[in-house]
């Protein structure tokens, strides 16, 4: 079975996997020569979609001016294998629905040009329930361990070589009790309904993406606030990371809300895309919020 | 004979006025010296050099009168709608109800240029955290908190989708302190696919039918809550009448740019033709203001160049301008280091353009608002751009990146290395901040390297000229 490489929110597995494709989130490492101004992640993206996604397909969701220009660059843009997929803003409306549900076809179209299966309703819905069951196995049994402080992340995505923050957090006393990064269970879907997966499994996968999934760059984007606020007291979170790329305006600009909404005290990590070096400025930064909260 | 004009400063206005009064001038409602709007704090104005005729005095008072008008427009009961980033398109509905008025509260952009710095909405901004990693619009944040700069608006009208990051997110901070926006999607300008079906868009674009049905279907939602909220029809006939009254704005500014372009000598300096281009996107709170002035420079411009006046020699370097410049005084400074401006893209072109107006209005203007050269690929902008430096026989292109801004970090290097190739044409990328003064020496340093290079190949071009 042929990978997809995906990248951003709102891209369902679901889909990917009803067109005969593995769906796999792909995770680059930063790459050299952004430009000053430039989010790290985005470029990375577009460099990983100037090879051609690495021999697997890949797929892009933009969601923000920054990922759209990245992939606009010549060197990527009709690139094959590489399929950018636009994302509305606003979601209250028929119209951006519509929006949505038709880069989804033109995504299948896509899929089905490389080599991929055209979907029957039948196995989407068998697609939309092994995603569903996964999700719930993953899901299952958090309790943060005794003597360890309950974290929430919270951000958009970040570098491979970012994430060795995650083994910081262990190391200083910390325990992420809630993933609010992109990838993480933020970004999951509604569960899906079974008479709107028996009526129309389509529709239903587009309204449990598109109606629910909370993010930051949505307009409004309140959601994102509701969904923080609800889980960081369901989890019994006693502090925030907020990990951003440096120069991401939409994490960046809502920060401030996330700190009113979370009701715990908030660090804010805007990294640069080289990361995080143990016993570096962030990492003492960490340490000495995972300190504050013992 | 080739006659050479001045620019003044504004201590030089304050003679020229005088005389100008003596002489019997006459002014509009909003007319009277430039000084008098250093008392609203416009320090930059010191520092910039002016266009000496009547015309040019009459475009910078209204341009810079417009917050009375609003605050007059407030008095007297008319509905104020605050239009957000589009950039053209839903003013040109506003303005077709008679009890409305709109403006661009992004017109803030330009406060930390204009004022020097010397007021509070950076300070403002910088305590909600939106700080300098965004573009100067951030003082647009600061302005609605101190409420010194626009009367509250009373209804709040922003598109969203394929904008840029800075004005997105400084926008959703805004609804987060409380304030109501009418958000509405302006879908990413993918190109059609084959077989899919395809609209050409007003300035040359291609967009599949399917997002100019997605425009057409917000901006009618958008046309239903400023009918209901002004209690006025806004059906395709108060619609149609509006179009082609902003249709007239446009036909003058095209006009005006054809000849200042165009003319062997510049007609007009390159200050006043960008707060000219301005006045299309809203009309700067006054339709009838905005077309006598238009009017006005139109005329000053034709006598000019029939009389053989311009501000520079014949042999001025013709370059095409992308992007707005923070800093006001970077245009003075293009043309104190040679050049002169031949052609422009502010990132607003589609608010030059003619709206259609064969189609059903909402068509049309679902069109033009798709047509939105930040909408779309770089390429496309690109494209345009290459066209029209042909148009107006530029000779160099200056790419002015916006700090902060999330669209410059990529966009001038991918415009530029098109155009190079294309054109074949020299471009630079340059960076002004609103106060450039402690950059000027580098930044003149760069174009007058670039008015260089552009008469140097000018020497080499001249042989084959003649030749072919
Ligand atoms: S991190 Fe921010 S700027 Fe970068 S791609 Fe994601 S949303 Fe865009
Ligand atoms: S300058 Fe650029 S980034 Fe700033 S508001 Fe305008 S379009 Fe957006």
């Amino acid at each position: 079975m042929k990978t997809v490489l995906q990248v951003g929110p709102m891209i369902p597995a679901e889909w990917i996997e009803a067109h005969g494709f593995r769906a796999r989130a792909a995770v680059p490492a930063a790459a050299p020569d952004a430009q000053m101004g430039q989010c790290a992640w985005a470029h990375a993206v577009a460099v990983l979609a100037e090879k051609g996604g690495g021999g697997d397909n890949l797929v892009v969701a933009a969601s923000c001016d920054q990922m759209r220009r990245a992939m606009a660059n010549p060197s990527v843009a009709g690139k094959e294998g590489v399929f950018l997929m636009s994302l509305p803003a606003t979601w209250q409306t028929p119209a951006s629905r519509r929006l949505y549900e038709g880069e989804l076809r033109r995504l299948g179209r896509f899929l089905v040009s490389r080599g991929g299966l055209m979907p029957t309703p039948e196995r989407l819905r068998q697609a939309m329930r092994r995603c569903a069951s996964r999700r719930r196995r993953v899901a299952g049994g958090r309790t943060c361990p005794p003597g360890k402080i309950p974290l929430a992340l919270v951000g958009g995505p970040w570098l491979e070589n970012q994430r060795a923050i995650l083994e910081r957090i262990q190391f200083h006393g910390g325990w992420v009790a809630l993933d609010g990064m992109e990838n993480g269970e933020r970004s999951c879907p509604a569960p899906f309904d079974e008479k709107g997966m028996r009526q129309n499994p389509f529709r239903e996968l587009a309204r449990a993406y598109f109606d629910v999934v909370p993010d930051v760059f949505r307009r409004p984007n309140d959601r994102l606030f509701d969904w923080l606020g609800e889980n960081c007291e369901k989890r019994g979170v006693r502090g925030v990371l907020v990990i951003r790329q440096v120069w991401c305006d939409l994490w960046h600009a809502e920060t401030p809300r996330i700190r009113d909404c979370a009701g715990a005290p908030l660090l804010d990590l805007d990294l640069a895309a080289e990361g995080l070096t143990p016993g570096g400025r962030t990492d003492a930064r960490l340490q000495a919020f995972l300190e504050t909260l013992r | 004979m080739k006659k050479r004009l001045s620019t003044l400063t504004l201590d030089q206005w304050d003679g020229r006025y005088r005389q100008l009064k003596r002489n019997g001038l006459k002014e509009p409602s909003w007319g009277g010296s430039l000084r008098r709007h250093l008392r609203d704090n416009d320090q930059r104005l010191r520092r910039l050099r002016f266009d000496p005729s009547p015309a040019a005095l009459h475009l910078w008072n209204f341009l810079l009168t417009e917050e009375d008008r609003l605050r007059q427009a407030r008095a007297d009961g008319r509905m104020i709608v605050g239009v957000m980033k589009d950039l053209g398109t839903v003013p040109v509905m506003a303005y077709a109800l008679s009890n409305v008025v709109a403006f661009y509260p992004d017109g803030a952009w330009w406060i930390p240029c204009l004022m020097e710095q010397q007021e509070d909405c950076l300070a403002l901004a910088d305590s909600l955290g939106v700080t300098e990693t965004f573009c100067p619009v951030r003082a647009m944040l600061g302005a609605f908190l101190n409420e010194a700069h626009f009367p509250s608006p009373d209804l709040l009208i922003c598109s969203a989708g394929a904008t840029c990051d800075d004005f997105s997110a400084i926008v959703q901070r805004l609804e987060g302190l409380g304030r109501i926006v009418h958000w509405w999607e302006i879908p990413y300008r993918r190109p059609p696919v084959k077989g899919e079906k395809r609209v050409l868009l007003p300035g040359g674009a291609a967009a599949p039918a399917s997002l100019v049905a997605a425009v057409r279907a917000e901006l009618q939602r958008i046309r239903r809550l400023l009918a209901e909220r002004s209690g006025q029809s806004l059906d395709d006939a108060v619609l149609s009448a509006g179009i082609r009254r902003a249709n007239r704005v446009r036909h003058l500014l095209g006009e005006l740019r054809r000849q200042v372009f165009g003319a062997p000598q510049t007609p007009l300096p390159a200050l006043e033709m960008l707060i000219a281009e301005m006045l299309a996107i809203h009309f700067c709170s006054d339709f009838a203001g905005t077309e006598r002035v238009l009017k006005g420079l139109l005329r000053e411009v034709k006598c000019r160049v029939r009389e053989g006046k311009g501000f520079q020699e014949t042999d001025a370097a013709r370059i095409f301008w992308v992007n707005p410049v923070a800093d006001l005084r970077v245009m003075n400074l293009a043309e104190a280091a040679g050049g002169r401006i031949c052609g422009t893209d502010y990132m607003f072109t589609h608010a030059l353009d003619t709206i259609p107006v064969e189609l059903p209005p909402m068509e049309a203007l679902a069109r033009m608002a798709l047509s939105d050269p930040m909408a779309g690929l770089s390429k496309d902008r690109a494209a345009r751009i290459a066209r029209d430096v042909q148009v107006y026989g530029a000779e160099a292109v200056v790419i002015s990146r916006i700090p902060g801004a999330s669209h410059c970090a990529s966009e001038g290097r991918m415009i530029g290395g098109i155009l190079q190739g294309t054109l074949d044409l020299p471009v630079i990328e340059i960076e002004a901040p609103s106060i450039s003064d402690s950059l000027a020496p580098h930044l003149r340093t760069r174009l007058e390297a670039l008015v260089e290079t552009v008469k140097q190949r000018r020497l080499l071009q001249e042989p084959q000229r003649r030749k072919t």
